[in-house]
């Protein structure tokens, strides 16, 4: 076990919330997007091992504004 | 592995749940349907199928749901009320549970492509979660008018990477996108899987939807009888469709003491055709979508518009099975109107904390009402799902009488 700090920022936290949305079906909040993504970039490290990442909070509440900001370059035109 | 899951004994090789069900659908049309019933009814003894579909439940939707004692509620109505929460799974409704079904049933049989229709947005949400999971494409078809009034839903879906496509026909509701999805499916069966989305439409869906949500009895049946030592007297759901209804019921069928209601809307006035959906309640046998069933109908035998504030339920007909209870006696259907619905989604928000779907507040509200008549017993609501879907419409066109400003 490992414990330290890292940032991620808001692009990547947002490509993480849709790679999660689209691979596995699960919506996070964004918050927990910046675990997931730095998780992601964690897993192309050699010999990393497993990881468990904790998904605090559903995305629910960031849809409107991930998709008002974002949703044009992840293919989503509103009417 | 949970036991007697898919137990029950109806329908018939050909669908029927006695006069009702079967399949009535153009011959091109019924090969590719007599392919998915003889897989599904394959996979469906399959162990290795069984056991994806528990492992899903359990780690991907997080059931078992629980059962909880409705304390605020009990203590108000003098009897004791219990939810089943399917409020808690992901995608916050009971939906998954025959989506995940369906998607793995689709992935094994070589589709490329889910579609379906979705009234509330939910079994749509579900769905495009399900495609996402085993890699599927997803098209969901919706009215414009459902479009507009559960409008989260319809980004939940573009966020899962699905195709949103609007029915703008007729009162742009729930049999319009059955309508819109069923006029697709006809273009293309042998690639795309038509995931309905409750127990209705031709065999075998009626009875693979229900053996799928049959789930939540099983479980149910299981809390109850820890929680209390005994079986519950009565169970409430609501039925648009049927799915959650079913689910619930299921594992209860064969225990006469039990007693079962079915929810329908009564919309705005049950005694203006058009201003409601209970189908059973003022409707009469007949086919459409591919099944017979209670429906309601005009004089010319065409599908009547519908209403109900719960977009859910907004169908004018029920599955089949349904209807077979129904002239059997073994379910009781009564129905609840709009203002009734939205009364009892305040009131379960504020007693007990936990904001309903309006399709759910039906079953409530009726549960409600059984529970101020004597000698009722232990009532178990089958709270099928959330209402966040349902929170700004709801504040918008009833805020102001609950003191929202």
């Amino acid at each position: 076990m490992c414990l330290s700090s890292r940032t991620t920022n808001d692009k990547e936290a947002i490509d993480a919330f849709f790679e999660l949305s689209r691979e596995e079906g699960i919506i996070p909040a964004i918050e927990s997007a910046h675990a997931v993504a730095y998780a992601l970039k964690l897993a192309k490290e050699p010999n990393i091992g497993t990881i468990l990442i904790n998904l605090s909070g559903r995305g629910d509440k960031d849809i409107d504004f991930v998709v008002e900001h974002y949703g044009k370059e992840y293919g989503i035109i509103q009417e | 592995m949970p036991k007697n899951i898919f137990n029950c004994p109806l329908p018939d090789e050909k669908g029927y749940f006695g006069e009702y069900g079967g399949s009535f659908i153009p011959p091109e049309l019924q090969t590719i349907m007599d392919e998915i019933t003889t897989s599904y009814l394959e996979i469906r003894k399959d162990p290795e199928f069984l056991a994806e579909l528990t492992d899903l439940y359990q780690h991907y939707v997080g059931r078992p749901s629980p059962i909880f004692h409705a304390k605020h509620l009990s203590e108000k109505y003098g009897t004791d009320i219990y939810l089943k929460r399917e409020d808690l799974n992901h995608t916050g409704a009971h939906k998954i549970n025959h989506c995940l079904g369906e998607a793995l049933l689709a992935k094994k049989m070589g589709k490329k492509k889910l579609i379906a229709e979705t009234g509330a947005g939910q079994h749509g949400v579900a769905l495009a979660t399900a495609a996402a999971l085993v890699g599927l494409e997803c098209d969901i078809y919706m009215g414009e008018v459902d479009m507009a009034k559960e409008h989260p839903n319809v980004v939940r879906m573009h966020i899962l990477g699905a195709k949103v496509i609007p029915a703008t026909h007729g009162r742009r509701t729930l049999k319009e996108a059955v309508d819109s999805a069923f006029g697709a499916y006809m273009g293309d069966p042998v690639t795309q899987f038509y995931a309905i989305g409750s127990v209705v439409g031709p065999h075998p869906f009626p009875q693979m939807v229900r053996d799928f949500q049959s789930i939540v009895g099983v479980e149910a049946k299981e809390q109850f009888q820890q929680m209390t030592g005994k079986l519950p007297d009565n169970l409430v759901a609501c039925v648009g469709g049927g799915s959650n209804a079913l689910g619930l019921f299921t594992a209860f069928m064969n225990d006469k003491s039990v007693a079962m209601h079915g929810v329908e809307p009564a919309g705005r006035n049950i005694e203006i055709p058009g201003e409601h959906a209970a189908t059973m309640t003022k409707g009469k046998p007949g086919v459409m979508h591919g099944f017979k069933s209670y429906m309601l109908q005009d004089d010319q035998g065409e599908p009547q518009e519908v209403y109900s504030v719960a977009s859910g339920l907004d169908y004018p007909s029920v599955g089949p099975q349904h209807a077979y209870l129904k002239d059997l006696g073994r379910v009781h259907y009564a129905s609840i109107n709009d203002k009734e619905a939205i009364d009892a989604f305040f009131e379960l928000s504020r007693e007990e904390g936990i904001i309903p779907a309006i399709e759910s507040a039906h079953a409530v509200a009726y549960a409600l009402k059984l529970a101020k008549e004597p000698n009722i017993g232990t009532i178990l609501i089958n709270l099928s799902g959330r209402g966040d879907k349902d929170i700004d419409f709801v504040v918008e066109n009833y805020g102001k009488e609950y003191g929202i400003n």
